[in-house]
């Protein structure tokens, strides 16, 4: 590999042409000897350090042919979150700057078409919600849903989104049902309302407005936890996917004890039986 | 006997990339003969190679209006997908011929577009390779009851006015009585073959719904009545029918309108007309949600769905839901006639036990589709 020569510009005397805005958190080169600097450029444009005070410096790599930018660009900075790729292709230079294949081919290996699908509507979502999705790096499939919807259909939830705290998997499965229930033409009231609370309120709240034949469904079956069952059984209600039903815990210490638990567990299937055939 | 390529096929396709190494084809001279010298192009390698990886919504659609004639140089006979999760799933002896990929309808639960990457829809020119790697296959086992399907990837029927397959296959399996072709349909075009005489071993089924979902669901197919008029067009030439209700959706008036279904099908043809009636209730793969809400949004009684992941990974209704489903299309059916042979696509044991009380090994009728036979592909 080339060495690749840098110097130190002010950062005044570059263009800022490519937005490649700086997150709470850049990612950096582990383990490399140079130390990533506040703002970099390939040739004399600006690639990060939007922010940065007057008379800062950038740090800047000679601009090259196109694979090679892509090399340089890589080596300071082998980690991009979606927000920040998407925010590299939609800059107007992207493609002068880099090779469009082998960028991809460095940066969403077999997402490029996706990424691509994904860039335009993604940047015009808040920065607080960009900064999530960057921080808990997300990655272009978890964000699917976001295609379907545009910004000005969804920009209400953001601030309460983001108020539940949500971890990524919670906050990825709180996004896709605000974008589900959006489209199904469920309220903003019903659906703000829904995620006042933690993620996990929020998301078991939204479950309830996104099925909600199933969850009258499952709500029919726990009415089944008043059967009497034999009190050296716990009971608890479950569902596992595409079945609801009971998880049961047994605890005998004899053969007696089991047959007793087993013919009132006996009694148990009567009363189910007879409670399905009344409705 | 002429056989033309029908108006709507012609304006239904942008272009026909002919590859160099079909041009003297059959189906590649057809297509030159038929189609506006405009929407043909001769062509080196296959259209929008460069693309990797998965397709995205628009290049799905595009894919749907593009076709590729080439041959295919690959292994055109295999097991239907159902067969390789027999730890799942209780599946019946089903192979496929893939003469093609990609369809020219467009339902919004399709599997292919979770199944599919490539950017072009394709026609394999090579039948004869085809028809001699089945030979080899039936040759060696002419006496086992194999049954072969053309309509996994492709619809069996839909295209067959450019390409004119059906008309060779039905007479290769005149050779091989104990083998079955089934055609599977979601269209009404049946005229290309009705002249040669019938095989009693190929079936021409339908993939069949309500016509409240046909019209919401399954896009550019034949109508519900085009379809039941098609079969009874097949069943008068002397052909076998099938139906698959499949998949069964979940609807306000699923009920009602799946009685009416079972209603029309039961009064225009007898148990004896049809060779299996096979239940499916809505299934896709987790990823396949994502390209459907883009292309169809959350109006649609599919995507809206309420699906919850199943054993085996697939997205399905409740379990449940899907046990009331079956028990009632099943007997809508036996209602009027107990002879019907109903049997369940790609499901559950747990879900057969509920539903049939039994096996298909437990039931007279199915014994034949699900006795093992040996794997030859």
């Amino acid at each position: 590999m080339n060495v690749i020569k840098r110097s130190l510009v002010e950062i005044q005397t570059l263009k800022s042409d490519l937005q490649f805005p700086e997150f709470p958190s850049p990612t950096r080169a582990p383990g490399k000897s140079i130390q990533v600097p506040l703002a970099w450029s390939i040739g004399d444009q600006l690639i990060s350090g939007f922010t940065l005070s007057k008379g800062a410096q950038a740090l800047s790599i000679p601009l090259s042919d196109t694979k090679s930018n892509v090399d340089y660009f890589y080596e300071v900075n082998p980690k991009l979150s979606v927000p920040q790729v998407c925010f590299l292709i939609n800059s107007p230079v992207f493609s002068t700057l880099f090779d469009t294949d082998y960028f991809f081919s460095c940066w969403g290996k077999g997402q490029k078409e996706n990424l691509s699908a994904l860039a335009t509507s993604l940047i015009t979502f808040p920065m607080e919600l960009l900064c999530w999705i960057h921080e808990k790096d997300v990655g272009v499939q978890d964000l699917a849903p976001l295609k379907a919807i545009s910004f000005e259909q969804i920009h209400h939830f953001i601030e309460s989104f983001l108020k539940t705290r949500p971890s990524k998997t919670e906050g990825v499965q709180i996004l896709e049902l605000v974008v589900d229930l959006t489209l199904l033409g469920t309220s903003q009231e019903e659906i703000l309302s829904a995620m006042d609370g933690g993620a996990h309120i929020a998301l078991k709240n939204l479950k309830v407005l996104r099925y909600p034949n199933t969850m009258d469904r499952d709500q029919d079956l726990k009415g089944k936890l008043l059967l009497s069952w034999p009190s050296n059984i716990q009971t608890k209600f479950q569902r596992r996917g595409d079945r609801a039903g009971f998880d049961l815990q047994l605890f005998v210490s004899s053969s007696t004890e089991l047959k007793k638990t087993v013919n009132h567990l006996e009694k148990v299937v009567e009363e189910w039986k007879s409670l399905s055939q009344n409705r | 006997m002429e056989i033309p390529v029908p108006e709507s096929l012609i304006q239904h396709f942008e272009k026909i990339f002919i590859d160099i190494k079909s041009l003297e084809s059959p189906v590649a001279k057809r297509a030159i003969k038929y189609f506006p010298k405009e929407k043909i192009e001769i062509v080196h390698q296959e259209p929008w190679s460069e693309h990797t990886g998965e397709l995205t919504a628009s290049q799905f659609d595009r894919s749907k209006r593009n076709l590729f004639l080439t041959p295919f140089a690959g292994q055109f006979f295999k097991r239907c997908p159902g067969a390789t999760q027999k730890k799942t799933l209780t599946c019946c002896n089903y192979y496929v011929l893939n003469l093609g990929s990609q369809c020219n309808m467009n339902c919004s639960y399709c599997y292919l577009q979770s199944y599919l990457n490539s950017p072009v829809m394709k026609i394999y020119t090579n039948i004869d390779q085809a028809l001699n790697e089945l030979g080899e296959m039936a040759e060696k086992h002419s006496e086992l009851p194999y049954r072969v399907g053309t309509g996994e990837i492709i619809d069996s029927l839909s295209l067959d006015e450019i390409t004119l397959y059906s008309r060779e296959l039905i007479e290769f399996f005149r050779k091989y009585p104990r083998w079955t072709l089934e055609f599977k349909t979601k269209s009404n075009r049946i005229n290309q073959f009705l002249d040669l005489a019938p095989a009693k071993n190929v079936v021409v089924s339908w993939s069949i719904n309500p016509p409240e979902i046909i019209n919401s669901e399954e896009h550019g197919t034949a109508r519900f009545e085009e379809r039941i008029y098609a079969a009874k067009k097949c069943a008068e030439a002397g052909f076998s029918l099938a139906f698959h209700i499949d998949p069964i959706i979940w609807h306000p008036n699923w009920k009602e309108n799946y009685s009416y279904l079972v209603k029309i099908l039961t009064k225009e043809f007898s148990p004896e007309q049809i060779n299996v009636i096979s239940l499916g209730t809505l299934r896709f793969q987790p990823e396949q949600r994502h390209m459907m809400r883009e292309r169809f949004g959350l109006k649609s009684y599919v995507t809206s769905a309420e699906m919850f992941s199943s054993e085996g990974g697939k997205l399905r209704y409740d379990a449940a839901l899907r046990n009331e489903m079956f028990q009632f299309v099943k007997n809508e059916f036996y209602a009027t006639d107990s002879r019907w042979n109903i049997f369940l696509c790609m499901e559950t044991p747990e879900t057969w036990i509920q539903s049939f009380e039994k096996t298909p090994m437990q039931v007279p009728g199915l014994k034949d589709f699900f006795r093992p036979l040996p794997a030859i592909s």
